[in-house]
């Protein structure tokens, strides 16, 4: 179904090519800006280009439908997409790439299809698969390693040299490495970086191999324009802390788009925004949708969708109906609990925008949601995490659509990467307090509530933010505050979490949203 | 007159403050003794409650061991951090906000000092509360609420930790040279304690090597360390440098480039008391400048107490005015104006 249209053409006549916005992620707040020059390439399509010549020329249509699974993507691509890169010499000012990292198979070949279809011209892709090489030393890496180097002919693999035989120069990221230090590993950074260089061929070969065979499994047809490569990083240099300790991050780097990135992220910011205050025209005018978003859509009869419907069913099995009033269901899943839902669902841009968004940003696990159909999934988890109090309100809003409010969230928290240690630390003692940790290596419950309550208030403003009024985490939820937990890395953000039992009835929702023109029947497998 | 060893330099008496603080200070009192009267207590709002009282009258005018005795006595009589009620404001944290930490332990007998005097508190029974129950691995700590291992510890709860405890031990009379040389080899051992360039940290190591009579092994550098804490900031000093700053995950500074600096009068009295072993006089002259600049500063403007930020986002991140940093603003301004 068409949800309306994104109109490049009368955006780009209408602000002389000038494209412009702002963005605020990972607490950063930066500027885009570009200006193109462009001409019709027959009855629907545009060129699109820098106007000061540089970068791709890009074909794209003038009018662009927003199709259900459209709007899905510029979820996807809101939570996993790259944003770009600050300029050095204009600070505050960034400049987009389109990439996006998503290792789920599926959700590769969704993504490709869509940026095919958004930009129907000359681009190409480049498959990426990055790892830690601490992978190769322990567990089934070594046993990878050993079958390559057997189907090179030799007897095994071969022993570690020494860092002067394997690498006799060393350049400035190898002297960098050698003197970091890593309190939670044991073992000389120079044996380690000693393994990388001797085996760094075959563990490339091992993951491009392994990353081509995704890209088969799902269809993914490579052209002679797309690569398959593999980036392996030094020992524990992130993520893996142990031997066989693994930090898979795949990408997804898109060519030909040179100097697009401006106008691919304004499309995105309005989709967002129009979505967000609910108006049928974004501010610029680029989206244009068919009515109010949250009037528009496909309306779905959630008794007949999962009594009926391909995708109302897990494991080849559907719920019971227990009860029902004028305004909710009573359903149970086998071997799950009672769960109040609404009766009828919108499959509005709200809810399509955040299908994508959780695909990308939601904490489960995505292999479980494509093989669900068919087999069972285990146990699921439903739970969301943002820095950006836009994407933590479109997510209880999308919720709310569905359950009764009280259900919808369990509780919540906030994460606080370790850089942000020493403000926590600070915070507590102008309290008069020190800072406990919980849990034996610190990642646990703060044990000092006095902090956690007054980064409480932090997110709760967060929330509110781009709202200029109080959030539904602040309105509905505020009582749910759990604790601030320490954690490895990043900006402090929003962590919350509701019952599993929700997730039967969200997840086969939110897969019919993004796959159900695409695949009929998701108990056959998806691509 | 009363100190408290968290805020050096500070007479509690009663004193002249400026109408912005006394202000900011009769309200939080009034909403503090309002909760507390209802068990919605914790023993960090007792302490605030009662250091507003010193300043303000002169004595204690709320019955603080009294709220102590009804919401904040554990089950083994030990001194609890929050009661039932308090612990209710955090979603599921009921069961484990039922803590006796040495900060709890410590306020109870500060208070209980202030009250009746040094001679009519039990030292020895709150003494018992912390050895050996909290000693371990050569330090005092609260090992026993908070499990996770020394190396991801948070130094200034390690050091702040140790000061509280001996300033309790040593009024027990029961520092003897046995547990005094055990717990000087652990603060100077770089593995457990090293030099952080946290003003915090290092003022309670200050303090604790003082009472274990051992302040000549007190790291040397701090002069370095202090002048890395102004670092970015027109005024006052920051607890921590932000150049030193690392996320754990990368080893590296890169993400936190963006990060901004806060004074903060609690720490400028850390600072001050840290410029006490600096040898060098010229470093010291130089310190004590900017700490009479800051001084200036928050006489023009007293409520100028920031909070730090995520990066760019103009949101407080954790709290920006409280009790303690008000009170040593006041002490910074009462420092800076000629008698």
């Amino acid at each position: 179904m068409i949800l309306g249209y994104l109109r490049v053409q009368d955006f780009l006549t209408r602000t002389k090519g000038e494209v412009i916005g702002r963005m605020v992620t990972d607490a950063k707040d930066r500027v885009y800006k570009q200006a193109y020059r462009w001409q019709s390439h027959g009855s629907d399509l545009l060129v699109v280009q820098r106007s000061d010549g540089k970068g791709d020329a890009v074909r794209i249509a003038k009018i662009i439908p927003l199709t259900e699974a459209l709007v899905s993507f510029f979820g996807m691509y809101s939570g996993d997409g790259a944003k770009g890169s600050e300029k050095v010499a204009e600070p505050g000012r960034i400049v987009p790439t389109i990439s996006f990292s998503q290792k789920e198979p599926n959700l590769v070949r969704f993504a490709v299809d869509q940026f095919r279809k958004l930009c129907p011209g000359d681009i190409r892709f480049t498959f990426s698969l990055g790892e830690d090489s601490a992978y190769f030393m322990a567990g089934d890496g070594v046993d990878l390693l050993r079958e390559y180097y057997l189907s090179q002919g030799l007897p095994g693999t071969p022993a570690t040299q020494t860092l002067s035989s394997c690498r006799p120069q060393l350049n400035d990221k190898d002297r960098e490495y050698l003197t970091e230090v890593r309190p939670d590993v044991a073992g000389a950074n120079e044996d380690y970086l000693a393994f990388y260089y001797t085996h760094k061929a075959a563990m490339e070969a091992i993951l491009t191999e392994v990353k081509r065979e995704d890209l088969r499994n799902v269809g993914v047809s490579l052209l002679d324009s797309d690569r398959v490569t593999a980036s392996l990083r030094r020992p524990f240099k992130k993520g893996a802390r142990q031997s066989g300790g693994t930090s898979r991050s795949d990408e997804i780097h898109v060519g030909g788009l040179n100097g697009f990135g401006e106008l691919f992220l304004k499309m995105l910011h309005e989709i967002e925004d129009s979505i967000l205050r609910d108006s049928a025209t974004s501010a610029s005018g680029l989206v244009e949708w068919i009515g109010q978003p949250s009037q528009i859509g496909q309306i779905l009869d959630l008794q007949q969708f999962f009594t009926t419907n391909a995708y109302g069913c897990i494991a080849r099995q559907r719920p019971n109906w227990l009860a029902h009033n004028a305004a909710y269901l009573k359903g149970q899943w086998p071997r799950s609990g009672e769960t109040m839902l609404l009766r009828q669902l919108r499959i509005d841009p709200l809810w399509c925008y955040t299908s994508g968004l959780y695909l990308a940003e939601g904490t489960t696990d995505k292999a479980k949601l494509f093989r669900m159909f068919s087999e069972s999934p285990g146990s699921l988890g439903l739970s969301f995490t943002s820095s950006e109090g836009t994407s933590i309100e479109l997510m209880l809003r999308t919720l709310h659509r569905l359950f009764p409010i009280a259900e919808c969230v369990d509780a919540w928290k906030v994460k606080v990467g370790s850089q942000y240690f020493p403000e926590l630390v600070v915070t507590g003692l102008k309290h008069g307090v020190s800072m406990l940790r919980g849990g034996n290596s610190g990642d646990g419950k703060l044990r000092t509530m006095e902090i956690s309550l007054a980064i409480k208030e932090w997110a709760l403003a967060v929330a509110d933010d781009p709202l200029g009024q109080a959030s539904l985490l602040r309105q509905h939820y505020s009582n749910r505050f759990s604790h601030v937990e320490p954690t490895g890395s990043g900006v402090a953000r929003i962590d919350f979490w509701c019952s599993s039992k929700l997730c039967r009835w969200y997840f086969p929702l939110l897969m019919y949203t993004v796959f159900g023109e695409i695949v009929a029947d998701p108990t056959q497998g998806f691509y | 007159m009363s100190s408290h060893i968290f805020l050096p330099g500070l007479r509690l008496q009663l004193g002249r403050l400026i109408p912005a603080h006394q202000l900011y200070l009769s309200e939080w009192h009034e909403e503090a003794v309002q909760k507390a009267d209802s068990g919605d207590v914790s023993a960090s709002i007792c302490l605030q409650g009662a250091l507003i009282e010193l300043v303000q009258f002169g004595h204690l005018t709320h019955d603080w061991i009294g709220i102590f005795d009804e919401y904040l006595t554990g089950d083994d009589c030990a001194p609890i951090a929050y009661s039932e009620k308090y612990g209710q404001r955090l979603y599921g944290f009921e069961s484990q906000a039922k803590q006796a930490t040495i900060l709890s332990i410590h306020t109870r007998w500060w208070i209980e000092s202030i009250q009746k005097g040094a001679l009519g508190v039990e030292h020895d029974r709150y003494a018992a509360m912390l050895l050996p129950r909290k000693l371990m691995h050569g330090l005092i700590y609260d090992h026993d609420v908070s499990e996770t291992i020394l190396r991801h510890r948070m130094k200034t709860e390690l050091t702040m930790s140790l000061a509280y405890s001996l300033e309790i031990i040593g009024a027990a009379n029961r520092l003897l040279n046995e547990l005094k040389a055990q717990i000087t080899a652990s603060l100077v051992d770089y593995r457990k304690c090293p030099p952080s360039g946290y003003m915090s940290t290092e003022y309670f190591r200050l303090q604790a090597l003082r009472m274990l009579s051992a302040a000549n092994h007190f790291p040397v550098g701090i002069g370095g360390a202090i002048d890395a804490c102004a670092a970015n900031l027109e005024v006052g000093y920051c607890d921590f440098s932000m150049a030193d700053k690392r996320d754990a995950y990368m080893g590296t500074a890169k993400r936190t480039a963006r990060d901004k600096p806060i004074h903060s009068p609690l720490t400028a009295c850390h600072v001050s008391a840290l410029t006490e072993v600096i040898d060098d006089t010229s470093a010291r002259d130089r310190i004590n400048k900017r700490l009479g600049e800051y001084s200036r500063h928050l006489n023009k403007q007293p409520m100028d107490i920031p909070a730090f930020q995520m990066r760019d986002v103009p949101i407080p991140f954790g709290a920006d005015r409280t009790p303690i940093e008000v009170l040593c603003a006041s002490h910074l301004i009462q420092r800076s104006i000629p008698t």
